[in-house]
């Protein structure tokens, strides 16, 4: 056979075998990636602990080298938690007398120094005007040693800028200080005050580690190296950087240690980095991050805490503290399967606490559920919500549904309609026959051709007037609410008159008391009834608009923007009328606190500028009712909980809703500090929080306006009329507004223009009616 | 034989990215166009019949057609006009490296800068508002909403020219580049006029560019949704709600199988078009 021949055969033959053999590559790839089964699962993962601290009132946690931790707060002594549990604490109080008001950023080093920074107390408004002069809300700062030797340090330096303020002081190994402004990391010497730019950065550093020689800072948007011993900045770490640009939401924090590698000569440095995604460990120099924790899984994911430190312990362990005087030890738990065998996922358009919380409860009650929590627009990127929607409707498109949805700010009716959500009422048949829920705020959720629940909301929020007794007394429907505006603005020329310094403000207000009226019973527009809103509407803003300058309401756009007020919450901007009524004679919201919503507190403005305060009971000039507009008994649903008609995963998601709708969940949430989420549909939990009986008298926390002076009122709390008068507002809300419809959409776009002239009542009414038929057709 | 198969595997690799990223999907679509969305029935035409029966899609054809006509032949005529006027220009290539500037801008600035013209208290009317004071002869001038208007199309169709007309402009060029000035220099030497010349040579010439331009004009059309959403949102001003505007919405209210047969409608009728004009370049 000639030599092409035998080439040509061997050609043959590898082309005979070529195939079969990557078949059976493939297959074998595919088996290896697939046969894990159930019983193969591998088991270990990190899980936490709550730690009992010694005391109230902390804010920051110092992780000692030896194992301990120092603890410290405004109002709380510096305590000492030594490695084996013994408690010590150093009485502080006499920050009084050292003019002392304020205090925050602390820093403090493993012998008890402590440094930060404060706000003084001014006795005068000469005083206040000579420390604003130095640059507003300047901070000053103060040292005290390990020996307790203590004094104020007057900071200076050729690149030190006085008017900024320094946050974030950490101490390093070494004892020497290092801070930050919102632009560059300092050196501070303690001794002298002396204070040493060290480098620029773009916004304010968070949080500072020492890896060896090397300081590591991060700013939320890159991570700076700084070589202490031979003082430079040192080059870029892509993998960190990544890191922390894709960790920008949440707070970073950091913890270093030396590890004594086998074959590596003095070990190696290792990093951990907690978030709100997990725990992550990077070897100091190396090319990957790897994640040893899922946030998730452990109390890093918890959103109602913010991470504050971390301390690595023996053993793999880690101790993490948070906000709210949270602590937890971190352990790595061989007994628990790496990854829970099922999954539950639960698709919210905007994070939620509460179903955050629910969810790390849920996952403590069962260890073998993996709570997936995910949010169509998260901190991350800059999802609008129409892009959420379309990310989820693609998800539901290729099958895989989310097991719960929370259905706040979405068209629900449009999913149910669909067949997406599973009809309630099945469900709900226990807590009707045993009474638990208020019945009347379920049947409000009736929807689509066949009347039933798809949704149900874990709370309420009830539309409220306070004000004077002559301007609201007659104030029900959109009529008496115009013609109390009016009276007011008779006698009050000048200022606001509903606290709405956008147009937004003013549909955010009205429209969930209308929207209702606007649909006839066939499910047409009903226009009269639209432009009859949009007539009061153009009023109010008038009568709101003839109290100031357009300058001035620019200014007051400013103020609330600088202030980063949350616009869409309106009862916090009305609330603080409440308490100022004295400002503004009427106060429209929506109560989302049984408990200051039925204390009727108020004071008046004049005690309020005049440094002092009080809160009283409403006299007989003041009053609060129920507000009502073109529709009545109006509730505003929120965290509104559906299940998926095809989840993976029924039973879970039903066990996942008894806990939502559970007394733990209803009260709980509440008593952890979240006032503001509304008042709870469980008719046990609402009249526990309002057990006046078990209630003591509080004292409620303030500062003046003028000179951040700390104001100390007396709260009163409700007497049992006032709560009977809440209960029955509660039994009486049978119409549901839920937001995120196309009709309120359409009607708040085209209420800009009429407010602002473009547009007649009637012609906004009919181009609203024009938008809604293209709507309706399609 | 193996030469054949050779150049096959050439072409698989290609051809696979096709099939696989869009010639499996619209199978898919054309699938779930025949059933319904929710529990997966097979409901024959239904969709279909659902889709033509639509009040919005009747309208949304008729304005699509519409911003078709008076946008394809508007584009396609100035920006030949241009061309020509441009061709023997010495200032040629800057002017057209001027012209494409609007293509390169970010469709978020152009959106921004519509508003900065358009808008109630927009330039143009500030401009009329101020001519109508000056000039007492003139009637009282009032605002002009125009995106909310009659005007809104002529807006859309002035934007979609605004931001086309240059890239059409050197795709005109180049075809008239391609044209041998010989048989020009030769008609003009014998006394043709410029309209002979047009007519006789030109013209002729540039069917194939035709056919292309058309083509992407015709495309560009669909393309222009992006501003008119970001303009004017989902529902805008009657005149300028289009089949995207539709599908759009649709997405969102999961009108799934109305959607997946609106989409088989219309490639059906993009490829109609297609053939329409690859008929016109044989002529």
């Amino acid at each position: 056979m000639s030599l092409s021949g035998m080439l040509w055969g061997k050609t043959e033959r590898i082309k005979r075998g070529f195939w079969p053999t990557v078949f059976v590559t493939m297959c074998s790839m595919l088996l290896s990636a697939c046969g894990i089964t159930e019983e193969e699962i591998p088991m270990g993962r990190y899980a936490d602990r709550e730690v009992t601290l010694p005391g109230a009132g902390y804010e920051y946690m110092h992780p000692c080298a030896d194992g301990g931790y120092y603890l410290f707060g405004n109002e709380a002594d510096l305590t000492h938690v030594a490695a084996d549990g013994a408690v010590s604490r150093e009485k502080w109080g006499w920050e009084a007398n050292a003019n002392i008001h304020v205090k925050f950023s602390y820093g403090i080093s493993d012998d008890g120094a402590v440094i930060f920074g404060y706000v003084p107390m001014f006795y005068s408004d000469e005083e206040y005007e000579a420390y604003a002069a130095g640059g507003d809300n300047r901070y000053l700062y103060y040292y005290v040693s390990g020996e307790g030797e203590r004094y104020p340090l007057e900071l200076f330096g050729a690149d030190y800028q006085k008017a900024t303020n320094l946050e974030t002081f950490s101490f390093a190994p070494d004892g020497r200080v290092y801070a930050a402004s919102d632009s560059c990391v300092y050196r501070i010497h303690v001794e002298s005050g002396e204070t040493e730019s060290l480098f620029a950065t773009a916004a304010q550093v968070r949080e500072f580690a020492f890896v060896g020689s090397t300081m590591l800072a991060l700013d939320g948007e890159k991570a700076y190296l700084y070589d202490m011993a031979g003082e430079k900045l040192l080059s870029d770490n892509s993998v960190l950087n990544e890191f922390v640009k894709s960790h920008q939401s949440g707070r970073i924090v950091l913890a270093a240690e030396r590890t004594a590698d086998a074959g590596q000569e003095g070990g190696s440095e290792v990093l951990y980095l907690a978030c709100r995604t997990g725990l992550y460990r990077y070897v100091w120099g190396g090319s990957v991050i790897e994640q040893i924790a899922d946030g998730q899984m452990t109390a890093l994911g918890d959103s109602q805490y913010n991470l504050y430190a971390m301390q690595i312990l023996e053993d793999g362990q880690f101790r993490v503290y948070f906000s709210g005087n949270y602590m937890v030890e971190m352990y790595y738990d061989e007994t628990l399967p790496m990854k829970p065998s099922k999954e539950l996922t639960v698709y919210s358009l905007e994070e939620n606490g509460r179903i955050r919380y629910a969810g790390r409860l849920f996952q403590k009650e069962h260890p073998d559920v993996l709570v997936r929590y995910e949010t169509g627009m998260d901190g991350d990127n800059a999802v609008s919500r129409e892009d959420a929607l379309k990310n989820l409707n693609t998800r539901i498109l290729a099958g895989d549904v989310p097991d719960v949805m929370i259905l706040d700010d979405m068209d629900m009716e449009q999913y149910a309609d669909k067949g997406m959500l599973r009809e309630l009422d099945d469900f709900l048949a226990p807590y009707r026959e045993e009474d638990i829920l208020y019945g009347n705020i379920v049947d409000g959720m009736r929807m689509t051709e066949k009347n039933r629940v798809y949704g149900v909301p874990m709370t309420v929020e009830l539309p409220l007037y306070y004000g004077e007794k002559k301007y609201v007394e007659d104030m029900q429907g959109l009529e008496g609410i115009v013609a109390g505006a009016e009276a007011a603005r008779k006698e009050h020329e000048d200022g606001p008159l509903i606290d709405t310094p956008y147009q937004s403000n003013l549909f955010d207000l009205f429209i969930p008391l209308c929207l209702p009226a606007w649909t006839n019973g066939d499910g047409s527009l009903n226009t009269g009834s639209l432009e009859e809103f949009y007539q009061k509407a153009e009023r109010l803003w008038e009568l709101d608009s003839a109290g100031m300058s357009e300058e001035e309401r620019r200014r007051w756009q400013q103020d609330v923007e600088d202030e980063e007020a949350d616009l869409s919450n309106i009862m916090f901007g009305q609330y603080e009328d409440i308490y100022n009524i004295g400002e503004t004679w009427i106060a429209l919201g929506y109560l989302k606190n049984a408990w200051y919503g039925m204390t009727n507190l108020h004071t008046k403005m004049e005690n309020y500028r005049n440094g002092y305060s009080y809160y009283k009971r409403l006299e007989d000039e003041v009053v609060c009712g129920r507000m009502s507009g073109q529709a009545g008994n109006v509730y505003r649903a929120r965290t509104i909980v559906g299940l998926c008609e095809k989840a993976e995963e029924p039973e879970l998601g039903e066990a996942f809703m008894e806990l939502l709708l559970s007394d733990t969940m209803m009260q709980k949430w509440w008593l952890e500090g979240h006032f503001d989420g509304g008042i709870p549909i469980r008719k046990e939990s609402l009249a526990s929080l309002l057990d006046i009986h078990n209630r003591a008298f509080a004292e409620v926390k303030g500062w003046t306006e003028s000179d951040i002076n700390m104001l100390y009122k007396e709260a009163f709390w409700p007497t049992e009329e006032e709560v009977q008068r809440l209960f029955d507002a509660m039994e009486e809300s049978d119409c549901c507004y839920r937001a995120g419809t196309l009709l309120e959409e359409t009607v708040r776009e085209v209420g800009v223009r009429v407010l602002d002239g473009g547009l007649t009542p009637e012609e906004g009414a009919k181009e609203v009616e024009r938008k809604m038929a293209i709507a309706m057709e399609e | 034989m193996l030469w054949k198969s050779r150049r096959l595997l050439f072409l698989l690799p290609g051809f696979s990215g096709v099939m696989l990223f869009y010639l499996l999907p619209f199978l898919e679509v054309v699938r779930r166009s025949f059933l319904k969305s929710g529990n997966g029935a097979f409901v024959g035409t239904d969709n279909y019949r659902a889709v033509f029966e639509n009040g919005a899609f009747a309208l949304a054809v008729r304005n699509t057609f519409l911003y078709m006509v008076a946008g394809v032949p508007l584009l396609m005529g100035i920006s030949l006009f241009l061309s020509l006027l441009l061709r023997n220009l010495v200032l040629r290539r800057r002017l057209v490296s001027a012209m494409l500037l609007p293509m390169a801008v970010p469709a978020a600035v152009m959106v921004l800068t519509l508003q900065i013209l358009i808008d109630r208290q927009g330039l143009i009317n500030g401009v009329l508002k101020n001519v109508s004071e000056k000039m007492a002869a003139l009637p009282a001038f009032a605002a002009i909403d125009y995106l909310n208007t009659e005007w809104a199309i002529v807006v859309v169709v002035c934007s979609f020219l605004w931001k086309n007309t240059g890239y059409m402009v050197i795709l005109w060029l180049a075809g008239l580049a391609a044209l041998p000035k010989e048989v020009e220099e030769a008609a003009k030497v014998d006394g043709a006029n410029r309209w002979q010349s047009w007519h006789y040579i030109i013209r002729p010439g540039l069917s194939g560019s035709f056919f292309t331009i058309g083509m992407l004009s015709v495309l560009q059309i669909f393309k222009s949704y992006r501003e008119v959403w970001m303009v004017a949102g989902s529902y805008p001003q009657e005149q300028i709600y289009f089949l995207q505007h539709l599908l759009q919405n649709w997405y969102l209210k999961l009108e799934f199988d109305r959607m997946a047969a609106l989409t088989v409608i219309l490639s059906l009728v993009l490829l109609a078009v297609c053939l329409l004009l690859q008929r016109e370049k044989s002529f």
